[in-house]
């Protein structure tokens, strides 16, 4: 374009100089292309070459993973009870570098938490994350939050809590601080419990603050376990285990409750008792935590006997009206003299198991002979583990044919040389109970999976090990037993019980030769003899009374558990009127007077731990079936009914599990429990008088609706009653 | 007439995307997932729209205007001024290139590259027939020695590394015979090293660049931070606004290392991207200088070009672990108020000039 000022410039430089310039500006152009070019590669080099190396380091300083701890599963009995659960509690930990203030922090903390101040300043100078308090209450956590410190950290964690106490705490177990299983079902079941953790993925700045939080993998709860146990039943095992180990002055003892056809276990009692909310802090509270029913092995004297005759019945070398000679109290095996507990002349085999007579017994032993019996005792189930899913169980002891001696069969025959459990005795008493056929023991009766599908355990199918004929042949003479023999204390008003008593010397384990005054009194039975619906077996350890045959201090305890199970389980009384030659229980009044004052002041003094509760409800019930019985009016039931008719029910709404539990116990008021958390309904509602056997509904739920947050978990429960 | 004129239009949209761009990746790097800080990206886009005016005016002024010696030492005057005002009142972490003015805190010594560069295209041109004359190069080397110690009393030596590279450009181009220029390389070789020594910090971001996993919390960590986040960007990248290195990781990832961000967020393309976008306006301005119908316009076109180039090759070269680690923004794209607008009104006169090279065709 002519007219451009610019243009007659150009002619100043010489086509040379001009020709310079432009080389010069290729020159510079090409060095910065060339730098470019090699940018490029350097790009290519860390973002496709080098990317996956890179993109790890960047992951391993960007992000973290850490655990969703995954909700322990529930325990509840065969009515939905809860046993344990799980309560979400606030753990509170602290960024040490982040503190602002720590002098005041560690005062106020140190104030709030009730920790000690000096550790805490401690704490304080670490440089990495540390744990302040774990598992606060509720009420300290809200305290030191409205604190605002920054560099403290709320991290919700799991923690065990059993509601109903020392209640069946032998077989549920307990936990430990990190939440597994230390004991019982907590430690057999502690995987399926315990579920699955989930994961979080944490993004992190370079300050190792995170900012962002991720969900990669959900948490699987645990399985909830539904047990075979019967709260009530259990309950009331517990007290009357209790009663009797306290008064004939035992060491332990333990209570079994079974159902003889399924094997389920209605209760499982254990003395001395622990309290499973509480950790153990001496040698003595953890050897409490041994479930003696399974774990505990005892020579179970008389009450293997059945073993002997039951085996001799089945080969067919004696009848139950075979004569045996007694010998007027004495027989030499060898190089030893057994006697009996007093001479008798000419019994049959019926009365040998009547009277318990050690000579009759043997003599029917040999009949069988070695192998045989060995076979038997095989076919019992001793020397095996019953394989409850229980740990700490022991098979028993049952010597290998070889190495019998020459007065084993003698001493097998009437329950010595073997050791066994509480557990294999019920199993024994199942076999005659269920006619023949050998049942798995069980405690759990399913689980309950995350997503509230219900799996009922598998367990091993009966196995017939006495014929038909047999098992009713050995339930008349066990019949006779309580009804005129060694059991009588064993009757219970109303119902036929089969049952045999047994009192053993316990063997030192020092000397390996039996102790002169320690014993092992037990009674087993079951009932009604028509058709069994509860084995139960009683043994006390070394009771140190003035008393310690089993006949006179276990078998009574039989009756006030088993009485109360069979109407919880609505077994009927009556037939006891068809027996052929039913004589007249041969226990002096005086003396059953003697138990219902002693029940009496038991209930008074056991008011606050418990028990009393279940004691109530038994009372009630005993109430409502009181017409079926021919003048139930013992002065227990009615001193109870009239307490309870002047109450009206309290207000629990609002109320935490535990105060309602002690409200109950302390009035008797017999409760329907549903959900978990705090009252939010009860039926009937506060003010409204009580009947006799009335039962209060009360319906829990989670407070704080804003965090409560749970309605998986609250649906569950739901179903667990539903479904128990 | 002047305005009849066609500017390179190529020239033109590279630079105005280079900007928005910049405004953008400015956004994400200065945005946490959780807080927002809105402060930058609001001072960056103030910054870009006078910058933007400053180029607008500039395009379309007669450029010949420019080629007084009364404007040229005006601006160079003021520049001066400015620095040593910069030198006694400045403030800055250890360091004092910046006035503060009102909200706003100005670099002196960004406007000096441009003053420099005017100076330069004026003074190489008067005396394009006497370059050999030691008189000449005593002028020249009195201008770039002032300017250039002001810069280093700011410690600002990013920018007197980029000052001392353009002139070296221009100089070299106007034909500076090579008697003067060796003499002044070798000269620049001890001094580098004395400026190295002398301040501890340089020294050890330079050992940092050689091994930078010797202490990758130290000196090393922002070197190692840097090839994090372009590698862990791959192809793709991860998306803009989801990179990671941004939390306290990558140091700057708004200013200096803003290319290291892109190549998180964006990926090998995207960084690629940004590469050629430079290759093409070092292309269109060489174009320019080559076709600009004077001296003085080649000059100022070469110079400019210059300018944003070196600046453009040194920021990326640190990032991607090729060069020292040295404070110098990318040109449009990294956060800086001062330096935002010195380039686009730089980049306004280079419009100015490309609107000449197309003339012989129309």
């Amino acid at each position: 374009m002519s007219g451009t000022p610019a243009e007659d410039e150009l002619q100043g430089l010489s086509a040379a100089a001009n020709r310079r310039r432009l080389i010069r500006i290729y020159v510079f152009g090409l060095v910065a292309t060339l730098w470019f070019g090699l940018l490029i590669v350097r790009l290519w080099d860390f973002q496709v070459r080098q990317t996956d190396f890179l993109t790890t380091k960047a992951a391993n300083q960007q992000e973290g993973e850490v655990d969703i701890r995954a909700d322990r599963g529930a325990i509840y009995d065969r009515t939905g009870a809860e046993l344990a659960l799980s309560t979400p509690v606030q753990s509170i930990g602290v960024f040490p570098k982040k503190i602002e203030n720590p002098e005041v922090a560690a005062g106020t903390l140190a104030d709030i938490l009730q920790i000690d101040e000096a550790e805490l300043r401690r704490k304080f100078t670490s440089p990495r994350f540390q744990w302040v308090k774990r598992q606060a209450n509720p009420a300290e956590v809200e305290r030191v939050r409205q604190l605002g410190i920054k560099a403290l950290h709320f991290e919700e964690e799991g923690k065990r809590y059993y509601p109903k106490g020392s209640v069946a705490a032998q077989v549920i177990g307990a936990v430990g601080m990190d939440h597994s299983g230390q004991s019982g079902l907590e430690f057999h079941f502690d995987k399926q419990l315990r579920g699955t953790d989930g994961v979080r993925l944490l993004q992190y700045d370079a300050r190792r603050q995170d900012y962002k939080r991720q969900e990669l993998r959900a948490p699987i709860s645990g399985d909830d376990l539904l047990l075979t146990l019967d709260l009530r039943i259990q309950s009331l095992a517990e007290l009357e285990l209790k009663r009797a180990v306290t008064s004939s002055l035992s060491r332990a003892g333990t209570i079994v409750l079974m159902r003889p056809e399924s094997g389920e276990i209605l209760a499982m009692a254990n003395w001395p008792p622990f309290d499973p909310n509480q950790r153990a802090r001496t040698k003595q509270e953890l050897e409490n935590r041994k479930n003696f029913a399974v774990s505990h092995m005892i020579e179970p004297g008389s009450t293997f006997k059945i073993v002997t005759a039951a085996a001799a019945i089945e080969e067919g070398v004696a009848r139950p009206d075979d004569v045996f000679d007694c010998e007027m109290g004495g027989i030499n095996i060898g190089r030893r003299r057994i006697r009996d507990h007093k001479p008798f002349g000419l019994l049959t085999l019926a009365d040998v198991l009547v009277k318990s007579s050690n000579v009759g017994i043997i003599k029917a032993g040999m009949r069988v002979g070695p192998d045989t019996m060995h076979r038997y005792l095989t076919r019992f189930g001793f020397g095996r583990f019953t394989n409850i899913t229980l740990p700490g169980e022991t098979g028993g002891l049952v010597r290998p044919l070889n190495r019998w001696h020459s007065d084993s069969l003698a001493s097998v025959s009437m329950g010595q040389e073997v050791g066994v459990t509480a557990l294999q005795m019920a199993r024994l008493f199942a076999v005659i109970a269920n006619d023949g056929y050998l049942v798995q023991p069980r405690i759990v009766a399913a689980a309950r999976n995350h997503y509230g599908v219900t799996t009922a355990f598998e367990h091993a199918s009966k196995v017939r090990v006495l014929s038909s004929d047999t098992a009713t042949t050995m339930r008349a003479i066990l019949e006779r037993v309580v009804a005129s023999g060694t059991g009588r204390l064993a009757q219970i008003p109303g119902y036929r019980v089969g049952g045999k008593t047994g009192t053993a010397q316990m063997i030192n384990p020092e000397t390996r030769s039996y102790q002169d005054g320690t014993y092992v009194a037990s009674f087993c039975g079951f009932a009604p003899v028509n058709d069994p619906a509860v084995v139960g077996v009683v043994v006390l350890d070394a009771p140190q009374g003035r008393e310690y045959y089993g006949g006179r201090i276990s078998a009574p305890v039989f009756p006030r558990v088993v009485q109360q199970a069979l109407r919880y389980l609505d077994v009927a009384p009556g037939h006891a009127q068809d027996r052929k030659a039913a004589p007249p229980p041969e226990v002096p009044d005086h003396l059953l007077a003697d138990f219902i004052a002693e029940d009496e002041a038991e209930s008074q003094a056991t008011d606050a731990d418990g028990h009393i509760l279940v004691a109530s409800r038994g009372a009630s019930a005993g109430g409502r079936a009181a017409p079926a019985e021919a003048g139930g009016d013992s002065p227990k039931e009615s001193k109870v009914a009239v307490r309870v008719t002047d109450l009206v029910t309290p207000d629990f709404r609002g109320m935490p599990m535990r105060e309602v539990l002690k409200l109950a116990v302390k009035m008797g008021i017999a409760l329907d429990v549903d959900g978990h958390g705090l009252v939010l309904h009860q039926s009937p509602g506060p003010d409204t008088p009580l009947t006799r056997g009335s039962v209060v509904k009360v319906l829990l739920a989670r407070a704080l609706p804003a965090k409560s947050a749970k309605p998986a978990g609250a649906a569950r429960n739901t179903q667990a009653s539903g479904g128990g | 007439m002047p305005s009849a004129l066609r500017y390179d239009r190529l020239l033109c949209g590279t630079i105005l995307t280079l900007t928005f761009f910049g405004l953008v990746m400015v956004f994400s790097a200065t945005t946490a997932s959780s807080e927002t800080t809105w402060t930058y990206i609001i001072k960056q886009g103030i910054a870009a729209s006078i910058g933007l005016t400053a180029m607008r005016y500039l395009m379309f002024l007669d450029y010949r205007k420019l080629r007084q010696e009364k404007v040229v030492f005006a601006v160079l005057g003021v520049s001066v001024v400015l620095l040593v005002l910069a030198a006694l009142l400045g403030t800055g972490a250890n360091t004092r290139r910046f006035l503060r003015l009102w909200h706003f805190s100005l670099q002196p010594s960004e406007l000096a590259k441009p003053a420099l560069i005017l100076f330069l295209a004026f003074y190489l041109e008067q005396r394009r027939e006497r370059l050999g004359d030691w008189r000449t190069v005593a002028g020249l080397g009195f201008i770039i020695a002032v300017l250039s110690l002001l810069i280093y009393v700011g410690r600002d030596f990013g920018t007197m590394a980029s000052l001392l590279v353009l002139a070296g450009v221009m100089l070299f181009v106007a034909g500076l015979p090579l008697r003067f220029i060796a003499p002044a390389a070798a000269a620049l070789v001890p001094l580098l090293f004395f400026f190295v020594w002398r301040v501890p910090y340089r020294l050890q971001r330079l050992i940092a660049f050689r091994d930078p996993g010797a202490d990758p919390l130290g000196s090393g960590f922002q070197i190692l931070q840097s090839e994090i986040a372009v590698g862990s960007g791959g192809w793709f990248g991860q998306g803009w606004m989801a990179g990671k290195q941004k939390m306290h990781f990558l140091p700057e990832a708004h200013t200096d290392f803003i290319f290291a961000l892109i190549g998180e967020e964006l990926g090998l393309i995207g960084a690629v991207f940004v590469v050629l976008a430079f290759g093409v306006l070092l292309w269109r301005g060489l174009r320019a200088a080559i076709k600009a119908p004077n001296t003085f316009g080649c000059y100022l076109a070469l110079g400019v070009t210059a300018m944003i180039i070196f600046q453009a090759m040194f920021n990326m070269g640190v990032v991607l672990a090729l060069l020292p680690t040295k404070g110098m923004p990318l040109p449009f794209i990294s956060y800086g108020g001062s330096a935002m607008i010195t380039m686009l009104a730089s980049a306004g006169v280079l419009l100015n000039v490309s609107r000449y090279a197309d003339r012989h065709s129309l």
